[in-house]
């Protein structure tokens, strides 16, 4: 279906914050030139004289808060006191009347650092010789295991060493905010992702009310949750000083210290099978590189799909929280799972190989094979992995394409798509048009659409009749927003008892006019006295709050599997096709399935090959740009081909199942999978190094 | 050369999308943000370091990345921005294509996609999805993995080759 929420977009008016009128102050951060260093001392006095306004990270004084679960973002003050342990961190923030006069300004603050020296990697930070953070002791923040049934350390096994690469949603639109003083609380105009949830927390931190405006992103992918960092140091400078504020974050500042990237993660991945191809345990140690953090939640969501599709039971999963002096992580589609999953992939090709037989058929023999199934760590309620495997086998067209330059590779996996949680909207009905009110900043998935797509369908209603509205954190009952894959579910479970709840309460109305007898069809209550449109009842607010709780923190399984195809050329590889049979529950809406499909798996691909933040070994960053870092363009990305092959899941009334981000991992699988078919090499790292 | 000095305010001419305009502008201060300033907000800006396109527009008929220009390199120039390609509410063909193909998620990317594509037919209105893809290889979008651009576009090449003149007489 045409998208309505892109036609203002496609006109040049997508009202994202920077596009808002706006009268009042802007705001810099002077950063850090060193990734570890003690601050001595700050001299500003240049910057008041010439009438600026100065923050230090002793200045700001905020409330702790304890941020609700989730991967991405906590609501903690950004400047630095005392030390700077990544490069850009911002050490002041400067207030002053235009973006560019505020770059004079920075320059005349003095800041006197004693060097430190970097950590720029986790072997070096195991070493524990220099702290990140002194108070804990060590660089190894945190170590928790999770494990199930008994390794059978009887088994034929195999160990693989693998690497995977920090990367970051990197949005196109930066991070963004605007804050308005009015009276004793503020309004802010942000591209803060979850803003409901989160600006709840910003108000706590920073004692004062807030009115959120949630502005259209220009993406996120995760990242956006980290903006909350930023804005309780701008919501608190504003309410000190009593003026409108600005910021809009630059790409260089977001590359260096947005705190927004994906797992870094390095993996010893152990095995255990039977001759038979049988996968019979898993014991997997991990050392996430959490930059200069204390706590990271990515490397725990894989704990959501341990064994991915597969039937293995025995299983051993150990995380390192390692720090370092690199920009702290947030999340990044898929939140931490990607990895896990191209390590769980990386063991399968092993094993396979190992045993001489087919990477197809290890797949086969460990795929699930009945649902629901009920993994030790979670239940998966429905799924044909199978069957998507026999799909993508059946492609002689990609397979038959194979010789010395070009590789197949196949893939497949689960995500933990919809965390545990809850979602609200607002059903109205005004002048004659039916409003679905949603409480988050639409990111471009087209959630808007699919909210449209699910009133229409559960009130038997012409789409053309609903409108989406986003509503202020006033006026919404409750939100998170798009976060994990959690939407499909959401908002099919909000939407469908919001419409069984406006549909009562028009029935009475209904009845006290029509009498007994009614029947209610295609927006219409009926009997045999006459015939009532629901939009001539009066007006309506329905508000609905959708909760999912189950056993495990997550829910709603989606399953697809990937075919890559790439071409090795003696020092480049060129992906040329990638194929996707995806389990999506059932479709809100084909094309936003596959706009989503498409472009998850352009992101695997492009982490497979081409995206990474590169320190040097004294700490600094060298992929200072979107060109250094990989990000692809057009000319670098394969045609991507999906395909829907779904099973209705059972968490939700419409039967959808979230499918942002379980195409990243699996992508990436599949193109590292395709390269070793032509290199016959083991491949452990990604992005994969040209030959 | 003319040699500016900080403080100095240099008045420059530009025509955008056919209307006049006349501003105060600092030497220092890029094409991009005048442009934001003069309310043609569709011109959005993606870095720093002119990787993303975001802010393309066109430029007496050339692609350009208005934030590697200043304001006053600009003066006299005739502009096109977003905001210049529907006419009388009624979209461009390439605008309607990336509609009815999906050729944008977030639309943050999208103006200066569009403005390239524009550019880009009028020099070749029957390209091959490798000229595509080459053709706007300078501008980056993060959500779509480009698939449905491509689309777009050879779909706009279709409905511009009914009436090249009509449509490619922007700019
Ligand atoms: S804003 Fe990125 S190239 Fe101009
Ligand atoms: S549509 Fe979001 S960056 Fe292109």
């Amino acid at each position: 279906m045409k998208r309505t929420d892109v036609v203002e977009p496609l006109r040049g008016r997508g009202g994202f914050v920077d596009d808002f009128d706006y009268k009042g102050k802007y705001v810099s951060f002077v950063r850090s030139p060193y990734p570890h260093a003690r601050i001595l001392k700050i001299d500003y006095t240049d910057v008041t004289r010439k009438g600026g306004h100065v923050f230090t990270g002793k200045d700001i004084r905020l409330s702790a808060v304890r941020a609700g679960e989730r991967e991405g973002g906590e609501t903690s003050s950004i400047l630095a006191r005392d030390k700077v342990r990544y490069l850009g961190e911002p050490v002041t923030m400067i207030v002053g009347d235009d973006p560019y006069l505020l770059e004079d300004l920075k320059e005349l603050v003095v800041v006197d650092y004693e060097p430190l020296e970097p950590i720029s990697s986790i072997e070096r930070a195991l070493k524990d010789d220099v702290l990140v953070f002194e108070n804990l002791k060590s660089n190894l923040v945190l170590s928790r295991e999770t494990s199930f049934g008994s390794l059978p350390k009887n088994d034929k096994q195999i160990e693989l060493e693998l690497y995977w690469s920090r990367s970051s949603g990197n949005p196109i639109e930066p991070y963004a905010a605007v804050v308005i003083p009015q009276g004793d609380s503020l309004k802010i105009i942000s591209n803060q992702q979850a803003p409901y949830a989160v600006i709840q927390e910003v108000e706590k931190a920073v004692g004062v009310k807030i009115n959120h405006i949630p502005a259209r992103h220009g993406g996120s992918f995760g990242a956006k949750f980290s903006l909350s960092k930023y804005l309780t140091v701008l919501a608190y400078a504003s309410k000190k000083l009593d003026l409108p504020l600005k910021w809009i974050e630059t790409r260089t500042e977001h590359l260096l210290a947005s705190n927004s990237s994906g797992p870094e993660r390095k993996f010893k991945a152990r095995a255990y099978f039977k001759p038979s191809g049988e996968v019979t345990g898993l014991d997997f140690e991990i050392w996430e590189d959490i930059g200069a953090s204390t706590f990271a939640g990515q490397p725990f969501k894989p704990t959501g799909i341990l064994a991915g599709p597969y039937k293995i039971r025995n299983i051993r999963y150990l995380v390192n929280l390692v720090a370092t002096n690199k920009n702290p992580p947030g999340a990044f589609r898929g939140a931490g799972t990607p990895p896990h999953t191209w390590a769980l992939e990386r063991v399968m090709d092993n094993i396979a190989d190992e045993l001489g037989i087919e990477r197809s058929t290890v797949r086969k023999i460990n795929l699930i094979d009945s649902f629901p199934y009920e993994a030790p760590y979670a239940v998966y309620e429905s799924g044909n992995p199978r069957k998507l495997l026999e799909l993508a086998l059946s492609r002689n067209d990609l397979f038959s394409l194979r010789n010395n330059n070009i590789g197949v590779g196949i893939a497949t996996s689960t995500d933990p798509s919809t965390p545990s949680g809850s979602e609200g909207v607002r059903l109205s009905i005004k002048n004659g048009k039916i409003v679905i009110g949603l409480g988050y900043g639409p990111e471009g998935q087209g959630n808007e659409d699919s909210a449209r797509i699910l009133v229409s369908k559960f009130l038997d209603i012409p789409i053309d009749m609903v409108e989406y509205q986003i509503m202020d954190n006033m006026t919404a009952p409750q939100s998170f927003g798009p976060g994990g894959s959690r939407m499909a579910a959401f908002l099919s479970g909000a939407i469908a008892g919001a419409s069984e709840e406006l549909l009562a309460r028009l029935r009475r109305k209904a009845f006290s006019i029509l009498g007994e007898g009614l029947e209610y069809k295609s927006g219409h209550f009926y009997n045999d006295r006459g015939k009532l449109s629901i939009t001539q009842l009066g007006e309506e607010n329905v508000d609905f709050i959708f909760s999912l709780q189950s056993k495990t923190r997550f829910n709603a399984y989606p399953f697809a599997c990937d075919v890559a195809v790439v071409r090795v050329d003696e020092d480049k590889i060129t992906p040329i096709k990638q194929v996707v049979y995806i389990d999506s529950g059932v479709p809100i809406d084909e094309d936003l399935v596959k706009e989503q499909v498409i472009g998850g798996t352009a992101i695997g691909i492009s982490l497979a090959l081409y995206e990474s933040y590169k320190y040097s070994d004294d700490g600094y960053l060298l992929t200072t740009s979107l060109a250094d870092y990989g990000m692809p363009s057009a000319a670098d990305l394969p045609e991507i081909e999906v395909n829907i092959e779904y099973t209705p899941s059972t968490s939700n009334p419409y039967g959808a199942k979230g499918i942002g981000e379980i195409p990243v991992g699996v992508a990436a699988a599949a193109v590292t999978s395709a390269v070793e078919d032509v290199i016959k090499r083991k491949i452990t790292k990604i992005p994969i190094v040209p030959l | 050369m003319k040699v500016y000095t900080q403080n100095d305010k240099v008045k420059i001419k530009l025509k955008v999308n056919g209307e006049e305009q006349e501003v105060e502008v600092e030497p220092r201060r890029l094409l991009v943000h005048v442009l934001r300033d003069l309310g043609y907000t569709g011109v959005h800006v993606g870095c720093d370091t002119s990787n993303c396109g975001a802010c393309t527009v066109i430029l007496n008929g050339k692609s350009v990345k208005s934030c590697t220009l200043l304001a006053v390199e600009a003066d006299g120039s005739e502009i096109l921005t977003i905001e210049g390609m529907a006419k009388d509410g009624k979209l461009h063909p390439i605008q309607e294509a990336f509609w009815e193909k999906h050729g944008l998620q977030c639309g943050y990317c999208t103006p200066g996609m569009i403005l390239q594509a524009y550019w880009f037919l009028k020099h070749n209105q029957n390209p091959t999805e490798q000229e595509i893809r080459e053709g706007i290889s300078g501008n980056l979008c993060r959500c779509t993995g480009y698939q449905n651009i491509v689309e777009a576009i050879k779909l706009a090449a279709e409905k511009i080759r009914q009436n090249p003149q009509e449509y490619l007489r922007l700019a």
